[in-house]
């Protein structure tokens, strides 16, 4: 298969992929865009929004759609680490020995759901972050790697603030896309309204040979110097102590993006390359992606906050601050 | 292999190395502007800024030149970034910054092929067009202004100083008024002139005395403007210029080319008329026959000799005339050679006359000259056309003031009081320059202006002080030294007749 093959193979997947949640998702293209790149490229995903947005809808749906295993973590703060990676039992082998047996926690799947993950104590939310850096569960000294491909999708419910433990920054940087959804507009509504309560059964569309086709493509997309410059100016922006930071990253930010913001903002910028059907990646890819890449690793100080600027107005005004044209 | 997408990027980093060099050029004159025109004010206050402008000038436009050379050379806009630039004109998503970044690696990924073979069909079916940026100068008008100024204050700062007018021309429709002195002085020469001209009883010389007596008084009471002076000078110069050609056509120009003649230096010593009087009273004692024997030997001794003279001094006629006038006295024909030394005094008068037309002629041309000195001095300085010092200066239409000090002449000329024409020979504003003999070096100066009161300094020096001081002032008089410099001339000499003065002082 050529390059103009995979590029086509890239597109037609991610739009019955797209199609397909489309009949149980209504509206929310962000959130279903993003999930599924996220899917692609290996990076984590988090859903923000109040309740009944769809998130886990969104995301059963696509683990069918990929016929992926798919397991799912309520947290609550009862909740442990060994719940989630999994423990060692005592049980008795066929020779009648009594032997511990690992049994693996819902963390082994392919998607893993972390419902309410702000809900979690910070030792449960740092053990299933711990496991989504490494893909791997050490436990009793025994290295354990999660299946391939394995992606986290965690939601969270910004509106309460009791009983709940906020992930931290350092944490936040570990998801590659934070995306927030928002009630759908009066015209989605109507549609929504046809859409049953119970969830519909979906069947499965690709294997998971076809998802792993995909992140190989992706991976091949190559990246101008022009756009890695780019990226590396963006990243340099969202730092207040950089000296070619602009003024609203010295008046907003208090920290800015890590070096895995920007490889992630690559990453996502390739998906976007090839469904726009181009086989480099564009600065344009990389304006798409900015706010769902960096709204999560900026973080505002007080004054942004007591001005009320969002992330999203921070990053906007960077995008547009940040000179596309290479430093001469 | 050529991409299509390869002409346009040419071009469009052409236009961006034309541009930045454009930007830095203009950076440089729009300082160099400000600074030319302070330059050419200062050039105006001071002359050692007027001396300096011309190297400044060419410094400051090498700098401008330098840096629109720096900015070609420097080309900071580079393929890569001309392709993205094209990129955002065009709407090309990078397509042809990446292409062009990939085109030139060994290598290619097949993705990166695909790219480059995406953009080159794209183009060649016009699904895409490349829109060339144009990089745009950064205050076009503002550069053009600004080097525009730099260029006309250089050309003013280059150009070679225009000589000033000569005061001669400025003044020339004003009335001349010599002083009184110098007046009396030049109406008594043209008077003893006219006696002398009368004694030769010449209609030449006669005309040239009156025109000169008539000039002379016309100038003397400020009568006829300097134009027309020195016109009627001129005038009155070519006649006696003639007259004294045709003195020396009947003198003979070969007594001036026999120099040894003894004739010659008889003539020119006045020997001549003593001569002529006694060949006189010995003819009328030849002609009566009243020599003895004697005395005609002597008197045949002295003919033979005169007629030698006469060949030597190449006077064929006159030694002719005294050979016959011997042999006829050999002959013992005494009459006869009385009425043959007679014809020889009469070539003797001619030349006799001749001789004082032409002294005469000299005389009134060296009259003329000094009138025409002094109706110049009068234009270039009113002090120095008087020749008594401390009298009354001379100046035009009544403005002159006593003594020499200060006034301004109606063309608005200042006086200048520190003028002092002692020691100026009475040829230094006419004829050639003075010369100075020595050289003004570093030695001399520095004892002039390092030697404190009483302490030795070199005659030499002094000398050469004095010496320089005079052909200054010999230039100030010929305006070979322009106005705005005589100035500070003028304070560096009066400070070196400060130490003058000071050494002076202390030898006392």
């Amino acid at each position: 298969m050529d390059a103009e093959q995979e590029v086509a193979e890239f597109q037609r997947v991610f739009s019955m992929a797209v199609e397909r949640v489309h009949k149980t998702i209504i509206g929310q293209e962000d959130a279903i865009y993003y999930t599924l790149i996220g899917l692609i490229a290996g990076g984590h995903v988090l859903l923000e929004g109040p309740p009944g947005l769809g998130k886990t809808r969104l995301v059963k749906t696509i683990s069918r759609i990929f016929n992926l295993q798919f397991s799912r973590i309520q947290f609550t703060p009862d909740l442990m680490p060994a719940d989630i990676l999994g423990t060692n039992i005592l049980t008795q082998n066929a020779q009648g020995e009594r032997v511990f047996q690992f049994q693996p926690g819902p963390i082994f799947g392919n998607i893993v759901l972390a419902d309410e993950v702000n809900r979690g104590t910070p030792k449960t939310q740092s053990a299933l972050l711990e496991a989504m850096e490494e893909q791997a569960v050490t436990t009793q000294g025994v290295r354990r790697p999660l299946p391939t491909p394995f992606l986290v999708l965690a939601t969270q419910n910004p509106i309460e603030m009791e009983g709940v433990y906020m992930l931290p920054e350092a944490q936040l940087d570990r998801f590659m896309f934070k995306i927030e959804l928002l009630p759908p507009p009066a015209a989605e509504m109507r549609f929504i309204m046809d859409v049953p309560v119970r969830d519909v059964e979906t069947k499965p569309l690709f294997k998971v040979e076809d998802l792993l086709a995909l992140q190989r493509t992706l991976a091949r997309v190559p990246v101008p110097n022009t756009v890695k410059d780019y990226v590396v100016r963006l990243y340099r922006a969202t730092h207040p102590a950089a000296n070619e930071a602009p003024s609203v990253t010295k008046k907003f930010i208090r920290h800015g993006a890590s070096p895995r913001g920007a490889q992630s903002l690559l990453i996502a910028a390739k998906a976007w390359a090839l469904l726009s059907g181009r086989f480099n990646v564009a600065t344009a890819d990389i304006q798409r992606v900015a706010p769902a890449v960096l709204g999560h690793r900026v973080i505002r100080n007080f004054e942004a906050e007591a001005a009320s600027v969002s992330t999203n107005d921070i990053i906007g005004e960077l995008v547009r601050s940040t000179s596309e044209l290479p430093a001469r | 292999m050529v991409f299509p997408w390869e002409s346009a990027l040419h071009r469009v980093r052409r236009r961006a190395r034309f541009v930045e060099a454009v930007a830095l050029f203009s950076r440089g004159v729009l300082i160099a502007a400000p600074v030319g025109l302070l330059l050419l004010l200062a050039a105006r206050l001071s002359p050692w800024v007027r001396y300096l402008a011309p190297y400044l000038f060419a410094v400051g436009t090498g700098i401008t030149l330098g840096l629109f050379a720096y900015g070609w050379a420097r080309q900071r806009m580079d393929r890569g970034y001309c392709a993205k630039w094209m990129d955002l004109e065009s709407g090309l998503e990078d397509r042809l910054t990446s292409a062009v970044e990939w085109a030139a690696l060994p290598e290619r990924s097949p993705f990166q092929e695909k790219c480059i073979e995406q953009l080159a069909l794209g183009l060649g079916a016009r699904r895409w067009q490349l829109v060339e940026p144009r990089p745009r100068l950064t205050q076009p008008a503002l550069t053009v202004l600004c080097a525009a100024l730099w260029a006309s204050a250089a050309a003013l700062a280059l150009r070679p100083a225009p000589r000033p007018v000569a005061i001669i021309e400025n003044n020339a429709k004003s009335k001349v008024v010599m002083a009184e002195s110098v007046a009396t002085a030049t109406g008594k020469e043209a008077t003893e002139i006219q006696t002398q001209v009368s004694s030769l009883r010449s209609q030449e010389l006669d005309a040239l005395s009156v025109d000169l007596a008539t000039l002379v008084k016309n100038v003397g009471q400020g009568e006829i403007d300097r134009e027309t002076s020195m016109k009627r000078i001129e005038a009155l110069r070519k006649k006696v210029d003639a007259v004294s050609q045709l003195a020396a056509t009947l003198k003979s120009g070969a007594l001036d080319q026999s120099p040894t003649g003894e004739l010659a230096r008889a003539l020119r010593s006045g020997e001549l008329p003593a001569v002529e009087k006694a060949l006189s009273a010995m003819s009328e004692s030849m002609k009566g026959g009243a020599l003895v024997e004697e005395e005609r030997e002597r008197a045949e001794h002295a003919l033979d000799m005169m007629a030698g003279l006469a060949e030597t001094s190449e006077q064929p006629a006159l030694a002719g005339k005294l050979k016959s006038a011997a042999r006829r006295l050999a002959a013992s024909d005494q009459k006869g050679a009385g009425e043959e030394l007679g014809s020889a005094i009469k070539e003797i008068a001619k030349l006799d006359r001749a001789i004082k037309t032409l002294a005469v002629a000299q005389r009134i041309d060296k009259a003329v000259d000094a009138l025409e000195d002094a109706v110049q001095a009068t234009a270039a300085n009113p002090s120095a056309a008087a020749p008594d010092r401390g009298g009354k200066a001379t100046g035009t239409d009544g403005q002159s003031s006593p003594g020499g000090k200060g006034g301004k002449d109606n063309a608005g000329m200042q006086g200048v009081t520190e003028y002092d024409p002692q020691g100026l020979s009475p040829t230094a504003t006419k004829g050639d320059d003075l010369q100075l003999n020595g050289t003004w070096n570093g030695k001399v100066v520095r004892q002039l202006f390092q030697a404190g009161p009483g302490a030795e300094v070199d005659e030499e020096a002094k000398r050469m002080l004095v010496e320089h001081r005079r052909v200054v002032e010999d230039r100030f008089r010929r305006d070979d030294i322009p106005e705005a410099y005589q100035a500070s001339i003028r304070a560096y000499f009066e400070a070196l007749n400060q130490k003058e003065k000071e050494w002076t002082q202390s030898k006392k």
